[in-house]
């Protein structure tokens, strides 16, 4: 190809990191953007509820290759490119290519150690993606910080779904953390003591209870990740930061479920 | 039922999901829904649900799974019931009826020929809703938690009151006569999932959303004008002029101004004079734009769903299938609990 069209063209060697992470964009939602820029590689997406928000970002350094000759934005489908992905098998490498000329974006995968070559293509998608105002949402001072082994978090979503639609996580100080969930048939804990956490500093008490169908799609990444921070305030959004690779950071805020009688949440917006 | 603008509205049509609609409220015309409901869900040869005692029960089961289906996606449903009909609406209830009992005597003719497919053309009109049906349909959705408004006449123009003062979000209705009320948002195959079938598969439509202000903008006319053109097009109140159409009537409008000044410049369509009684046309322009409107209604609330009182309902008296009311009942018993999902909104903002 000719080297001087190309936009940006990123390298993984290992194909799993980047299908976990667009296994769970494509289960909150349809379309998104990728933004390249010389530096890193962000996605930012919000699903149609406006309940969950995803905030990757990627720095160069941690791509096997990565070019990016101006700052580009392409929309594209990501169920669709959900299914390529799975095409490849782990040890596969993973080489995602885009050449402002041509709309379409270019995913050739290579079984390790082999000089075999498949290359797919994926048409890009003209959208319009609204810009989200994420300051506030990142300036909210949370008093409950943890770090746990996502494997935890994992178990306790598996447990509390036999009872609910809902998980209870509660943070107390000097004390650790607790997951739970009731439902008509019973009722569940989870009970982590502050020697099972990595990290933590716990201030008051503090809880909130979330939806499971939105936590269960960060099962993906929880996955392929080591640590997970977990940041709680009663009656504010949960917050969880995965570490991806060595610089990479994907941020999840999830919306609380609240006592009706305190909040009203009409939402009168347009969309 | 109601003006004929398809064609007008496709411009600025959009096609969203549930989701999109999640945490709004949003004000679903009741008589118009309940009635699709008896139309739709009837057996293979058209007969309608009906309970041991015969009594009808396909508005019960449409209601019944169509709100659990709105509370699954965090929509809050208020049905709004119509009043009092206007005098010049009665003429075309009148002419309802007239059809429906045509085709209820046509419809026993197809069923006994075994002609199932006649049979059920012609049950879908014979559709009627009793007083005891709207009184059982009110008692499932208040057993259900959702609020009930009573319209003083049009349950549209209450919709469309309910949306100016913030009380909902968007009106559900098949009926674009929505907008002539002034409803500044319109959802279409909201409260009834429609499909069309294409090469015999069945495909769902998506849920239409259609913004009153968007349509004036690009139409470039005025909500005066868009009745007017419902004048001519056809109306509930009003059987609109013959041979004109939506095309038509904007065309004419955009070209004249008004049916007053189409009449005294003696516009003709197909060889024919429009003439209208001036008087008749300010009559049904006022029932669209300044509609009776109920402006004391109760503070709209959505309480908790009271299980035993839908169950004895729908299982006890009306004989619905025991476990797949609790099934459905089921899903909403794992997400209902004391408190509600709230979106990030609130969160971005502040």
């Amino acid at each position: 190809m000719n080297e001087k069209t190309m936009t940006f063209k990123l390298k993984l060697e290992n194909s799993r990191i980047l299908k976990g992470i667009v296994e769970t964009l494509a289960s909150i939602i349809d379309e998104t953007e990728f933004q390249v820029t010389p530096k890193e590689f962000t996605i930012s997406a919000m699903d149609p509820s406006r309940i969950c928000l995803l905030k990757l970002s990627i720095k160069k350094e941690d791509f096997d290759e990565y070019e990016c000759s101006k700052d580009t934005k392409v929309g594209l489908n990501l169920d669709d490119l959900d299914k390529i992905l799975k095409r490849s098998s782990s040890n596969d490498s993973v080489l995602i290519e885009f050449n402002e000329t041509d709309n379409k974006l270019k995913i050739k995968m290579k079984r390790e150690g082999t000089a075999r070559m498949r290359t797919f293509s994926l048409a890009l998608l003209d959208i319009d993606i609204e810009e989200i105002p994420m300051e506030n949402l990142l300036n909210i001072d949370y008093p409950s910080e943890f770090v746990i082994e996502p494997d935890f978090l994992v178990e306790a979503i598996k447990d509390a779904e036999i009872y609910s639609e809902i998980l209870n996580i509660k943070a107390v100080e000097d004390q650790g953390l607790i997951f739970s969930s009731i439902g008509q048939i019973g009722e569940m804990e989870y009970d982590l003591n502050k020697d099972d956490l990595i990290e933590s500093n716990l201030n008051d008490t503090h809880s909130g209870a979330y939806s499971l169908t939105f936590l269960k799609a960060i099962l993906k990444i929880a996955s392929i990740t080591q640590k997970l921070k977990i940041s709680l305030r009663t009656d504010h959004p949960l917050k969880m930061i995965f570490n991806i690779l060595e610089g990479g950071e994907l941020s999840y805020f999830l919306a609380p479920r609240v006592e009706e009688a305190d909040f009203e949440d009409d939402d009168m917006d347009e969309f | 039922m109601g003006i004929k603008i398809n064609e007008l509205v496709k411009e600025v049509k959009k096609s969203i999901t549930f989701e999109n609609l999640s945490n709004k409220k949003i004000a679903i015309d009741a008589f118009n829904t309940l009635y699709q409901f008896l139309a739709i869900i009837r057996q293979k040869d058209g007969t309608p649900l009906k309970d041991y005692s015969g009594n009808v029960t396909s508005h019960l089961s449409g209601l019944f799974y169509r709100t659990i289906n709105f509370l699954e996606h965090n929509i809050k449903p208020i049905y709004v019931f119509d009043g009092i009909p206007s005098e010049l609406k009665l003429n075309t209830i009148r002419g309802r009826r007239e059809i429906k009992e045509g085709a209820q005597k046509k419809m026993i003719e197809a069923q006994e020929a075994e002609d199932f497919k006649e049979a059920k053309k012609f049950a879908q009109q014979t559709s009627k809703l009793t007083p005891e049906m709207l009184e059982e349909s009110k008692k499932l959705i208040e057993f259900m938690g959702i609020p009930i408004v009573e319209a003083k006449s049009e349950g549209e123009a209450q919709s469309a009151f309910l949306v100016e003062k913030g009380d909902a979000w968007a009106i559900a209705s098949q009926d674009y006569d929505t907008l002539l009320f002034g409803g500044e948002r319109l959802l279409r195959n909201f409260a009834i999932s429609r499909s069309k079938k294409v090469k015999e598969t069945k495909i769902t439509l998506d849920i239409e959303y259609i913004s009153l202000q968007k349509l004036l903008e690009t139409l470039k006319i005025t909500r005066e004008q868009l009745v007017e053109m419902g004048i001519l097009i056809g109306v509930d109140f009003f059987p609109g002029i013959k041979g004109i159409g939506q095309h038509t009537a904007l065309e004419l409008i955009k070209e004249h101004h008004s049916i007053e000044k189409m009449i005294e410049k003696e516009i003709t369509i197909g060889k024919k004079r429009i003439d209208l009684e001036m008087e008749l046309v300010e009559e049904t322009k006022s029932i669209f734009l300044h509609p009776e409107v109920n402006k004391n209604y109760t503070k709209l609330k959505w309480n908790k769903i009271r299980y035993e009182n839908v169950e004895e309902l729908l299982i006890e008296i009306h004989n619905f299938s025991k476990s797949r009311i609790e099934s459905a009942l089921d899903r909403l018993k794992k997400i209902d609990s004391s408190n509600v999902q709230v979106s990030l909104d609130s969160f971005l903002k502040k």
